[in-house]
């Protein structure tokens, strides 16, 4: 089975400011900003990374167990997909 | 993750603040357009160039600009003319912004761009579009000077608006706009499209004074305040929310415009000239050059008769306009007028990249 991938939506606009990540939603106008973790997931999704590999990263830089940074990251694109900032990339 | 949902969070201004990051800025583009708008702020020798007269920056190097803009932190990004139509790479400019992540707005007429280029700025997904509308087709034309002019931006705003694009109709609110504006908001509600009043008349960039002819006197102003304010909710700030207002415009501070030909300037009201992308990087211009410098440390005290003003919680001061009256610190008769107004209706006036909207 292939793992899933995910991607940004199209329509989003984003910068880096001063450290900081802003993500625009221009459909509802709004200006997310993901925080630690949040944002290296953000990224990861960008690089079409899978959820393994994600949880393997996010255990190397947040020293955290598997299981608990699965559940995390799961969580995180949960809200991700509900606030469809992100897509499934058709298989 | 934190969400707020307003086009800058105070969060973004604030950090573009402490570290003088333009979020936003505005490109015009070109300043050929075959309107011949009343009240155009530019110059119609200007307008009426021809493409190898207009000395404008290439594809290429709006590209670069774009990369520059990117690295320095700009996230908003207006693209203006002229008529921004009339640049046969417009697509192209689009595309390398979005890919850059820019978020993309684009003024234009309307009347100069095929279907071709609209439904692939659609699929690229540029955040939206704000089409100038004069009301009525009779009037729009005499406005424009052009015979059909508002057949052809009604048009594009419709097939923008089937391309996924949110449209915007922008009024400027003058004396011959007075008795159109009811309409083209009930034209905007049948369409669902977004509308702007815009009550900000200014000389045009070489001086001339001709478009502030066509203002809109206090009592016409004041029967738009006065309707408007019954029409829509809009933003109506309590007395809370309005204390600390400051004289202070992020003009040159966390805003920029660049020039057809490359020139950086404050804003496109603010004339001044900061420098040239085509002979210095951008971030040497709006971190080293002296007038950047000088504009960078301006703080409110240095706005001697604003700060003190009693009506400069109701103020949309507008430093460009008082520098084309003479002093960029001192005041701007438009503004007073208006914040006068917004005393007396309590109601804001919300300054908005270019010009002060009314919604
Ligand atoms: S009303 Fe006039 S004097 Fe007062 S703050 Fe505004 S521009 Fe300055």
């Amino acid at each position: 089975m292939t793992a899933v991938r995910y991607r940004h939506a199209g329509r989003l606009a984003q910068r880096k400011i001063a450290g900081t990540l802003f993500i625009v939603d221009p459909r509802h106008a709004c200006l997310h900003q993901p925080h630690g973790s949040g944002e290296t997931i953000w990224e990861m999704v960008r690089s079409g990374n899978t959820i393994p590999e994600m949880v393997e990263a996010l255990c190397d830089d947040y020293d955290v167990e598997p299981a608990r940074a699965e559940k995390d990251i799961r969580r995180f694109l949960r809200e991700l997909r509900r606030k469809k900032l992100i897509e499934e990339i058709p298989r | 993750m934190r969400t707020a949902c307003h086009p800058v969070s105070d969060r973004l201004a604030s950090l573009c603040e402490t570290h003088l990051i333009p979020h936003t800025a505005l490109l015009e583009l070109t300043w050929r357009c075959a309107l011949n708008c009343l009240h155009c702020y530019i110059p119609a020798g200007h307008r009426r160039k021809s493409l190898r007269q207009a000395s404008e920056l290439t594809s290429a190097q709006w590209c670069d600009a774009l990369d520059q803009l990117a690295d320095l932190g700009t996230l908003y990004l207006i693209l203006s003319g002229g008529e921004i139509g009339l640049r046969q790479d417009l697509t192209d400019i689009v595309r390398h912004a979005r890919e850059r992540d820019f978020d993309v707005t684009l003024y234009t007429s309307g009347t100069s761009m095929d279907d071709r280029t609209i439904d692939a700025l659609g699929r690229l997904e540029v955040a939206r579009v704000e089409i100038s509308v004069y009301g009525r087709p009779k009037p729009h034309d005499a406005i424009t000077g052009n015979a059909g002019s508002f057949q052809k931006s009604f048009r594009t705003a419709k097939r923008f608006a089937a391309a996924g694009v949110q449209v915007v109709l922008k009024c400027t609110l003058m004396e011959r706009t007075f008795g159109e504006y009811p309409s083209l908001i009930e034209l905007a509600k049948e369409h669902g499209f977004s509308y702007q009043l815009d009550p900000i008349l200014v000389p045009r960039d070489d001086g001339d004074p001709t478009p502030l002819d066509y203002r809109l006197d206090d009592d016409g102003m004041s029967a738009v305040f006065k309707d408007v304010s019954a029409r829509v909710s809009t933003e109506i700030r309590s007395l809370e929310e309005l204390s600390g207002a400051s004289p202070e415009c992020a003009a040159g501070k966390t805003f920029l415009s660049i020039g057809p030909d490359g020139t950086v300037y404050p804003c496109i009201e603010w004339r001044t000239e900061l420098g040239n992308i085509s002979e210095r990087p951008l971030r040497d211009i709006w971190f080293h050059s002296e007038e950047a410098g000088r504009i960078h440390s301006l703080r409110a005290r240095d706005y001697v008769v604003c700060r003190s003003c009693e009506l400069l919680a109701w103020c949309p001061r507008c430093t460009g306009m008082a520098f084309r009256e003479g002093d960029v610190l001192g005041k701007a008769a438009e503004s007073c007028r208006l914040a006068a107004l917004n005393r007396r209706f309590h109601r804001l006036v919300t300054p908005h990249a270019k010009h002060a909207v009314l919604c």
